[in-house]
């Protein structure tokens, strides 16, 4: 699997491919930063595709390679706060694009943004360890791979990760009395 | 087991990573401890909310494929504002038309994985999506209605784009751009070709490993159903007044046909189709470009009647005779042949090809001048020496040919030198045709420039503001927000300041409170320019006097707006 510096290195060159590579891997953590600046699901799609859309464009002016990620998501913030209005697009295959995972139930917005702001409150690097872990399905091996760490650091970041998202929600609970939807 | 112990085995508990033993007993204590059940409970509640929430909070299917139709959609804008430039008829086929040729019929065959027309699985009927802006009209089978996006149509329905491109996705993943004005027609079943009636179509193929893109700009033209596993594409002419159609094949094989003739035309090979006659001979294409960056099947048209503004008079260069660095005026037909084919020569140094194009003489007439053109022009789209490329462009501009200002926008958007660039930017600039040039450098300045190419978008500024009207007010404040770190964002503020209407001192006023120093700089700048006044503002002072002076801007603009005259 290709580092993140080798990809950026090839996008800058032109390299679709290579940034398609970028936006799989990636789409998930930005994604859900997206959705955590928008609170909605519909203008975070649209938020996030013009953030990879404009991280393509702006590559060559991404400093450290090694942080694209974060490159992509001060992008992401410079476009909401712009509060540019983004042309909307929905997609694209005869699957319905918005339909949730079975299993998923239908949580209120309300419960889903506050597992947002939970999980950008935490560590970034674990909050990345757990989105790959857990949006994109990656092995502990592959999320490994592709942040640079034993699989079994990986494991501890999801491990703490998620168990900093809980303790914070169950606080949220204790104190706010209770999350509609939980 | 006590409450905290229990409850630091929550975590692996809900995960199924405790011993059998350690379960049993967690499992034992919970039936006897309420409390401690209570807890779990609430821990398993979140947990659950903080899975699902991974599951819930996705982006969707096709995301990474809608990205990356955005990242090819902000690399070509002057390709889709090409399509707004065209003028092309109604459904009554009044109006002006792109000429064609008669009945002139190109056949791709693109070998490689067929990933193409209608649905997995070849059931029949096509269904698409629309993924992309506007409301459009659609015509033809069961409507007149307006469509939107995330619209479905279905086979045998026609497409109309009036206000801009609309962007379709088909079943198979192929991506079809219908440009403003065109007309599609979705093939009405497996066996019926989609069918373009007019204006410019792309056509963007997931062929396997990669995308293979296709322009049709020629007419009507169709998509093939694919057989024994080559996509195939058909591109048909109908009318008659195309002066050319070329066609460069870098992948598979080209028909092309008219009606005195057909010509296949393999790989690496280019033939040309004129009025009236059959097809030439095919040619090498000259290319020094490794194969994959030669990955698409060009069709393109010479339209005689739309590029002809003022007809260039042919200049005398001088005495035939004198030994100078300029070709006679009227040079033998032999000396000319042979400086073509000296830079037909793709392995020629870019020294010995600088020298052959020095020798070659502008001072032609009819189809020698085209031929002459088509050369420089494709010395220009494929030569990687930056010195041969500028002296390509230097003796385009000397011919003076039909369809300069086109090769000329080209050269301004595709070419990797920021030196070419400029010598291009100098001839759009000097277009004769006001409205077109304003289009053409308003997409140069919305394009994305590699950093090296910054300082271009600066030269491209100076020019726009010099054709600028209030219509494009909106481009220079997008301009304003793009901070690519070149100051652009300050010069455009500036430049808004040459747009006179009250729209732009409204746009400006927000941004004299804007946190960056060189935008407020731009802003008051621009703000002076329209009004001639400052009431005392400054960039660089103390936020809570800037806010002060701001204020003073808001209130006087407030009482002068209606009657202040630029």
């Amino acid at each position: 699997m290709d580092s993140d510096r080798q990809l950026v290195g090839r996008v800058v060159s032109g390299d679709r491919m290579a940034y398609r590579d970028l936006v799989t891997r990636y789409k998930g953590v930005v994604f859900g930063y997206c959705y955590f600046l928008a609170r909605d699901q519909a203008a975070a799609r649209t938020l996030a595709r013009e953030t990879f859309v404009l991280g393509f464009v702006e590559a060559a002016s991404c400093e450290d390679s090694d942080a694209w990620l974060d490159f992509i998501c001060k992008i992401a913030r410079r476009l909401h706060r712009q509060g540019k209005k983004l042309k909307s697009s929905s997609i694209v295959s005869g699957e319905d694009a918005e339909a949730p995972a079975a299993g998923a139930g239908d949580l209120p917005d309300e419960l889903l943004q506050a597992v947002a702001e939970e999980l950008h409150a935490i560590d970034a690097e674990d909050r990345v360890a757990m989105t790959l872990r857990h949006a994109e399905g990656m092995t502990a091996d592959e999320v490994g791979d592709v942040v640079g760490e034993a699989p079994q650091a990986v494991a501890s970041r999801v491990s703490r990760g998620f168990k900093s998202v809980r303790d914070r929600l169950l606080t949220r609970m204790r104190e706010g009395g209770g999350l509609r939807g939980v | 087991m006590e409450f905290n112990a229990a409850v630091r085995l929550f975590d692996r508990y809900l995960e199924g990573e405790l011993t059998e033993v350690q379960r049993n007993a967690l499992e034992e204590f919970l039936e006897t401890d309420e409390a401690c059940a209570a807890e779990l409970a609430r821990y398993r509640r979140v947990h659950d909310v903080v899975h699902a929430y991974f599951n819930t909070v996705r982006p969707g299917e096709g995301f990474v494929e809608d990205v990356m139709v955005g990242v090819e959609e902000a690399e070509s804008p002057r390709k889709r504002r090409r399509s707004h430039d065209r003028r092309a008829p109604d459904d009554g086929g009044s109006g002006n038309r792109w000429p064609l040729i008669a009945a002139i019929v190109v056949l791709l065959a693109i070998a490689g994985g067929a990933y193409v027309m209608f649905g997995a699985g070849g059931s029949g009927a096509a269904e698409v999506v629309f993924v992309t802006r506007g409301a459009e009209r659609l015509v033809g089978a069961g409507v007149g209605r307006d469509i939107a996006v995330g619209d479905r149509l279905a086979a045998g329905d026609s497409v109309r784009a009036n206000g801009g491109d609309v962007r379709l996705l088909l079943a198979d993943r192929t991506e079809v751009t219908v440009g403003e004005n065109g007309i599609l027609q979705i093939g009405a079943d497996a066996s019926t070709p989609h069918t373009i009636k007019t204006g410019l179509v792309r056509f963007i193929v997931f062929d396997g490993d990669g995308r293979f893109q296709v322009d049709f700009n020629a007419g009507s033209a169709s998509v093939l159903e694919s057989v024994n596993g080559e996509s195939r594409f058909s591109v048909t002419v109908p009318e008659s007044e195309s002066e050319a159609t070329t066609v460069d094949v870098t992948r598979g094989t080209v028909r092309l046909a008219t009606d005195r003739g057909s010509q296949d035309v393999g790989t690496g090979m280019r033939s040309a189709a004129r009025k009236n006659a059959a097809p030439s001979r095919p040619v090498a294409i000259r290319s020094k470009k490794p194969e994959s960056q030669r990955d698409r099947n060009r069709v393109t048209r010479n339209d005689g009647g739309r590029s002809a503004r003022t007809q260039p008079a042919n200049r005398n260069t001088g005495n035939p005779d004198a030994a100078t660095a300029k070709t006679p005026a009227t040079s033998g037909k032999v000396s000319l042949d042979d400086t073509l084919a000296k830079l037909r020569d793709a392995g020629a140094t870019p020294e010995a090809t600088r020298a052959e194009l020095q020798k070659l003489t502008t001072n032609v007439v009819g189809e020698r001048k085209e031929e002459v053109r088509l050369l420089l022009v494709d010395i220009l789209r494929q030569d990687p020496d930056e010195s041969v490329r500028r002296e390509a462009y230097t003796r385009l501009a000397a011919l003076g040919a039909e369809g300069l200002f086109d090769d000329s926008v080209d050269v301004l958007q595709n070419d990797e030198s920021i030196e070419v660039r400029r010598l291009a930017l100098a001839k759009v600039a000097q277009g004769k045709d006001p409205e077109e040039v304003r289009r053409v450098l308003g997409d140069a300045l919305l394009a994305s420039y590699p950093q090296e190419m910054l300082p271009l978008k600066h030269d491209v500024l100076q020019a726009f503001v010099k054709v600028v009207t209030p219509d494009d007010l909106q481009i220079l404040l997008d301009l304003a927000q793009t901070d690519d770190g070149s100051g652009i964002m300050k010069s455009a503020l500036e430049a808004v300041g040459q747009v006179r209407s009250p729209d732009a001192v409204d746009a400006l006023l927000p941004f004299l409170r804007d946190p960056d120093e060189a935008v407020r700089t731009g802003a008051v700048s621009g703000l002076r320019r329209l009004t001639g006044k400052s009431l005392g503002y400054d960039p660089k002072g103390e936020p809570d006097l800037r806010d002060e002076a701001a204020n003073q801007w808001e209130a006087w603009w407030s009482e002068n707006r209606d009657t202040f005259e630029f």
